[in-house]
């Protein structure tokens, strides 16, 4: 049940009775809690409250047979492998410097126990280095690697990790956990990655609490998670809220989905999505190994000020662009020479999507051509955008999408 | 009472006065927390102009408070009393809100309004924004504060913008609504359920009154919290609470009769001197000066279609919403070498709405952690006055990050009543040197440009050189009016004509002499 079965999805939401404490859960009841133990590897002794049984099963598994599950590593660069020119330094660093090999190797004997790690050196660069072509073989290695392995750490850097978060949460056709992480603070300043730790670097314990947590099974059907700064927070709610500190990750008004305090891996919330666990509605439409890389669209994001220009707009359509997000003030609202452009670029057939830039609320908005983005924020939109112009050339079937996908309800009971 | 602060006190205060400039916790201002509205305020801020201000309104007599009105939710009319969402926003007008809050409000303050617009707050323009700066500048000759009333959605623009542009420390309150004001045919029927507007603008009237956020530029007052025009946005597309200072929190709030203030803006340190004004006097400039400044936000793998469309449309300066301490994708990095290499001035600000960007070079600027749509504003004003991105950086730094250290060496004493400053330059007072000079490819100019006494004149230089323009400076930071000028390279050295202009501000006063003098021309 892991991965899906030959395509019979469905995207109206069915069978979802038995789950339905678990939707409800998704906004304030203790889903999950493992309780601390002075045994720093005492086994996933969980009080369940999701009543998946497929959750139920992997999380079980994990617990009965701690050290047992396999986890690989796929790797991208970022901060977490950055080399520093010493070891006080925490801004002046080459990213994407150290082999996720030897970082994991830093982190044994103690990792072993945890399971079986092994990594694949997808690339080593900053996160902004990543095309929307490479992001999509990254889905396609996150995938091979969980045919084999129980979970799938993804290290990235962490300035644009919450896009990476958030697609590999709508493409990855898999229901085993993908946790991704990263780091503020580079991992060492020596010619290689065990020898002088940057003082004070957050890298080694994000990926060790990473690991953890993909082996641990607690974010089984939750899609991808990001864990740092001992905190797990959820594919589409996390954003990095400053440029620097090392407590970056937040998810605004609800807060993290839980947190790993040495042993204790708790479990606060769960995403909507955690309601389809037992069922193939589960996944999502974005199975990219159905698409080229040259159907990928260009699809870009404009952003809204006292009045905001629309030549950005008109230039971005020029270049091609067939969808747009706009981050609008307040509950969407654009400037009166960018709400022109965008007239104008509907007329040629140029798909919006509306959303705010003010960073939480609902957007209002939706009309022709013109999508509601909900609260999803700007970036997390342009990504579902993008592979709903890859997957579809109905816009009212992207709009569903933007509300089922982009912002799913997780009071609603469905059938 | 503040008034009868000893010599011995003041020297204390002076030490509290550089911990309030560090904008940390330290409680900078505190009010008793009596149920009257009397400011009785136990002033910690050691700057006599701000302890006079505040001493004055707590002092018997009326405040007068003009109420500069725009539009927005606050005036909006409700499809129904319990409609939050669906208004026309700018319906009603201010005369009529006022009313409502009467007679209570007539014992904060006398109390009158300028119906500058009725409208939504994206429905302005960078040239009408120019025209409020002026509007409540006039308003602030006759009132001891202005209130002005915007839509949210862009409030955090006004707010910075006014408080980049108005030349007087007097109090400016920005405030609005998040629910509409009421769904009847006029303001006093049919009040929406828990509306926030009537409350806000009866706050925003009494901290105008009150004089506490005197000398600290303009503030945003709404949901009871008082927050920094530099620091604040809107975080929520729809709650009350939606303002947030996200790094430092609010400066302070009201609880009925207590204002109190825990923070102050950096630049409260320099309220005793003319050093506290910024140099973007816009009654110098024309709306025709204002130039286009843009944004472009960056994601994973960003085009660069958006930079290069706003600089084929006329932008000379883009604020780049960067990943992280301000990245960009390689294509939209590629269009930024490129617009520097056209003369287009770049600011590096972070997405992350919190933390510094440090990153500066040729043409591009560090906004620190100045958020975007602050950044651009103040990339907009430093384009329409200068042409040195030198100069930019710095007020980048002064104005754009002040640093919150800055320590004033005395307290004053405060000075006597003072009648407004009259204008006694003419827009092209000029002198020219009596003989062509002979100059290597390097000038430096210096010019002095005399106030009446004790009073540092304020203005722009304009150089000339055989008859162009060669760069524009503002007199407003030079120590005792002089300004010394590196001028741009020369092709060919040798004799040149050098010409100065001096355009004073609309409220400097110069020196009976009326003038500008030459230090010298020099070669470098």
């Amino acid at each position: 049940m892991d991965v899906k079965k030959p395509r019979a999805h469905t995207w109206l939401r069915k069978g979802r009775t038995a789950v339905a404490a678990a939707a409800v859960g998704a906004t304030c009841a203790v889903v999950l809690t493992q309780t601390g133990s002075e045994e720093p590897d005492a086994g996933v002794a969980a009080a369940l409250q999701i009543e998946s049984v497929a959750y139920q099963q992997a999380v079980a598994q994990a617990a009965a047979a701690p050290g047992d599950a396999k986890v690989t590593v796929v790797a991208t660069g970022g901060t977490l492998a950055g080399k520093a020119t010493g070891r006080a330094t925490y801004g002046s660093y080459r990213a994407g410097t150290y082999p996720i090999a030897d970082m994991l190797d830093v982190l044994r004997p103690e990792l072993d126990a945890l399971g079986t790690v092994d990594s694949v050196q997808f690339g080593n660069g900053g996160s902004g280095s990543y095309t929307i072509e490479k992001y999509r073989e990254l889905t396609l290695a996150v995938e091979q690697a969980l045919e084999t392995a129980d979970g799938v750490v993804v290290t990235t850097g962490t300035d644009t990790m919450e896009e990476f978060a958030y697609w590999l949460d709508l493409t990855v056709q898999s229901k085993k956990p993908v946790v991704i992480t990263g780091a503020m603070r580079p991992w060492a300043a020596g010619a290689t990655a065990s020898e002088q730790p940057v003082i004070g670097t957050d890298g080694p314990a994000n990926l060790y609490n990473a690991v953890k947590l993909a082996a641990g099974q607690q974010t089984y059907c939750f899609g991808t998670v990001l864990m740092l700064n001992d905190e797990i927070h959820t594919a589409r709610e996390v954003r990095k809220g400053n440029a620097t500190r090392m407590n970056t990750f937040e998810t605004p008004m609800l807060g993290p989905a839980g947190w790993i305090d040495q042993s204790s891996t708790t479990l606060r919330r769960a995403p909507a999505r955690m309601s389809t666990c037992d069922t193939d509605d589960w996944f999502t439409p974005f199975d990219v190994s159905e698409v080229t890389p040259a159907q990928l669209p260009k699809v870009e994001i404009a952003f809204a000020y006292q009045g905001a220009s629309g030549a950005g707009i008109t230039s971005a359509v020029n270049a091609g662009a067939t969808g747009i997000v706009t981050m609008g003030t307040g509950t969407g609202g654009l400037s009166g020479t960018m709400g022109a452009a965008r007239t104008a670029a509907i007329g040629n057939g140029v798909w919006f999507v509306s959303t705010s830039r003010t960073g939480t609320g609902t957007a209002s908005g939706g009309g022709n051509g013109i999508i509601g983005g909900g609260d999803l924020q700007g970036p997390k939109a342009r990504l579902l955008l993008l592979l709903s112009r890859a997957f579809t050339n109905d816009i009212d079937q992207a709009k569903t999408w933007f509300a089922e996908i982009g912002n799913p309800d997780s009071s609603d009971q469905g059938a | 009472m503040v008034t009868e602060m000893t010599k011995k006190n003041s020297k204390r205060a002076l030490s509290a006065v550089a911990i309030a400039g560090l904008g940390l916790s330290v409680l900078a201002i505190g009010a008793s927390t009596g149920a009257t509205a009397s400011p009785e305020t136990q002033v910690v801020i050691s700057s006599a102009t701000y302890q006079q201000a505040v001493a004055a309104a707590a002092a018997p007599g009326s405040p007068k408070v003009t109420v500069v009105a725009t539009g927005g939710t606050l005036a909006g009319k409700a499809t129904g009393r319990d409609t939050f969402g669906s208004y026309r926003a700018g319906t009603y007008l201010m005369t009529d809100l006022l009313d409502q809050l009467r007679p209570e409000l007539d014992g904060v303050a006398a109390v009158d309004s300028v119906q500058f617009g009725n409208g939504g707050s994206s429905s302005y323009t960078i040239e009408k924004y120019r025209e409020l700066t002026l509007a409540v500048e006039e308003a602030l000759k006759t009132s001891d504060g202005v209130v002005v009333t915007t839509g949210t959605d862009t409030m955090e623009e006004f707010a910075y913008w006014l408080d980049l542009t108005v030349q007087s420390k007097k109090p400016v309150v920005i405030t609005g609504a998040m629910r509409p004001w009421a769904a009847g045919a006029t303001a006093s029927e049919q009040p929406v359920i828990g509306t926030d507007g009537p409350a806000n603008l009866y706050n925003a009237v009494k901290l105008a009154a009150g004089q506490q956020t005197y000398c600290f530029g303009t503030v945003l007052m709404l949901n009871d919290e008082i927050h920094a025009a530099r620091e604040v946005r809107k975080t929520n597309t729809t709650r009350m609470d939606t303002f947030g200072s996200p790094s430092n929190g609010p400066l302070g709030y009201i609880d009925e009769g207590a204002t109190v203030l825990n923070h102050a803006p950096a630049r409260v340190a320099k309220c005793d001197g003319d050093a506290w004004a910024t140099p973007f006097d816009v009654s110098t400039i024309t709306p025709a000066d204002l130039p286009k400044v843009e944004i472009a936000y960056a994601y994973q793998e960003a085009s660069g279609s958006m930079i290069e469309g706003l600089v084929g449309d006329g932008a000379t300066g883009i604020v780049t919403m960067g990943t992280g301490a301000g990245g960009l994708s390689g294509t939209m990095g590629a269009a930024r070498t490129a617009a520097v290499g056209n003369g287009v001035w770049f600011v590096s600000t972070t997405r992350t709405g919190t933390g510094n960007v440090t990153g500066s070079g040729n043409g591009i600027i560090a906004g620190g952690d100045l958020q975007g749509t602050k950044a651009r504003l103040l990339l907009l004003l430093s384009r329409a006055f200068t042409d040195d991105i030198a100069q930019a950086k710095t007020w980048f730094t002064t104005i754009g990050n002040p640093p919150a250290t800055y320590v004033p060496g005395e307290v004053v004493e405060p000075e006597p009543e003072t009648p407004e400053p009259t204008v006694t330059g003419t827009s092209a007072t000029k002198l020219k040197v009596a003989k062509p000079v002979k100059v290597g490819r390097k000038i430096t100019a210096t010019v002095t440009v005399t106030g009446a006494e004790k009073v540092v004149p304020t203005g722009k230089v304009t150089f000339r050189i055989n008859g162009s323009t060669v760069k524009t400076v503002s007199l407003w930071s030079a120590k005792k009016g002089v300004l010394r000028v590196t001028l741009p390279k020369q092709k060919k050295p040798g004799k040149i004509g050098v010409e100065a202009y001096f355009t004073p501000a609309a409220t400097s006063t110069l020196a009976p002499s009326n003038g500008i003098t030459w230090v010298n021309v020099k070669r470098r």
